[in-house]
């Protein structure tokens, strides 16, 4: 068989069976749980500089790397500035895009999961960020990850990290 | 008023806001349960953002009124009621869905000589309605549930 394309950005059940731990992000409105694998780093907003995207809200230096910053708001639009309360900042990595998700509050989850619901077909849209979801402090979070995370910044018109060093690299070779 | 079972058909008439009443079959509606709070989905439009969870399961909420308006119901905060429905999606399953509901359901008898063309609901009801009756002064469509629950939220905005 050739080529078989892959249209899903993530698996339809989420591995909750696997020792991976996973992260709570409170994102104000809903939460989401994402795995340990992607995150790469947390950060304070504190830490931020201005941004030349006018799609982020800024970005982040950790390493050798530059993240974007960016809010999402519950109707999964980018936010032009993040509020006061969402000063956490997971610094989530699909490959090579990377970027920095801001959330109120950052926990590793370390309870056994609650019962997880499938997304209903009435309930679902191609922006949606999750097709799972369990209920937790009795709002919806979804299991999310950095590939459907980056598939909704894309999809909004978002580029994703930038390489500090390459920068550099395409500067001087430039 | 005399009622032949053979002759007619029960019915239920939802109260969706303050001045307008959808209907579902008599075996459709299969409990009537007051929702305490509500679970949010984001991403979603006003109409089909919310469910709760029943016996275990979650259950979409559906809010007809936001869905016919594109507007949102001013006092949605509270304790609110909602019609609990089953219906046969496409693959034969019985799924069950809710709509939220503005007043108590009404069980009423509707007879064949109460019919009406689908065509004769306002337009915004005649996509999402499976039939039609006239009870008293009003015409009240009859939902067609598989169509509301069984499709995306696009798919059912691109329906008006």
């Amino acid at each position: 068989m050739t080529g078989q394309q892959h249209l899903q950005v993530a698996p339809r059940v989420p591995a909750t069976e696997t020792s991976e731990p996973m992260f709570l992000l409170n994102m104000g409105d809903f939460s989401l749980l994402v795995p340990g694998a992607d995150l790469v780093s947390l950060q304070t907003a504190s830490n931020m500089v201005a941004s030349e995207s006018d799609l982020s809200c800024g970005q982040i230096q950790v390493e050798q790397k530059r993240w974007p910053v960016f809010g999402i708001n519950k109707s999964l639009q980018l936010m032009a500035q993040l509020p006061a309360d969402m000063a956490a900042l997971a610094i989530l990595q699909d490959g090579e895009s990377g970027f920095a998700l801001a959330c109120c509050e950052i926990n590793k989850w370390l309870e056994p999961l609650p019962k997880i619901h499938e997304v209903p077909i009435s309930m679902s849209s191609r922006k949606q960020i999750f097709d799972h979801f369990a209920i937790i402090d009795r709002r919806a979070a979804g299991f999310s990850n950095a590939r459907q995370l980056s598939a909704l910044l894309k999809l909004r018109g978002a580029s994703l990290a930038v390489d500090v060093a390459s920068q550099h690299r395409g500067v001087s070779n430039g | 008023m005399a009622e032949s079972a053979s002759a007619s058909l029960g019915a239920w008439l939802l109260p969706i806001s303050t001045n307008a009443s959808v209907a579902v079959g008599r075996y459709e509606l299969k409990y009537i349960e007051y929702l305490s709070e509500c679970i949010t989905l984001p991403g979603l439009p006003a109409f089909c953002e919310s469910g709760f969870v029943w016996r275990d399961q979650f259950i979409p909420a559906l809010d007809l009124y936001s869905l016919v308006t594109r507007r949102r119901h001013a006092a949605a905060e509270g304790e609110r009621m909602a019609a609990i429905v089953a219906y046969e999606n496409a693959q034969g399953e019985i799924c069950v869905g809710a709509i939220l509901l503005r007043g108590v359901p009404k069980l009423v008898s509707v007879a064949a000589e109460q019919g009406v063309a689908v065509s004769e609901l306002a337009d915004e009801w005649q996509l999402l309605a499976a039939a039609a009756f006239r009870d008293g002064q009003g015409s009240y469509p009859v939902l067609d549930l598989r169509s509301l629950f069984d499709k995306s939220p696009a798919d059912l905005l691109a329906m008006h």
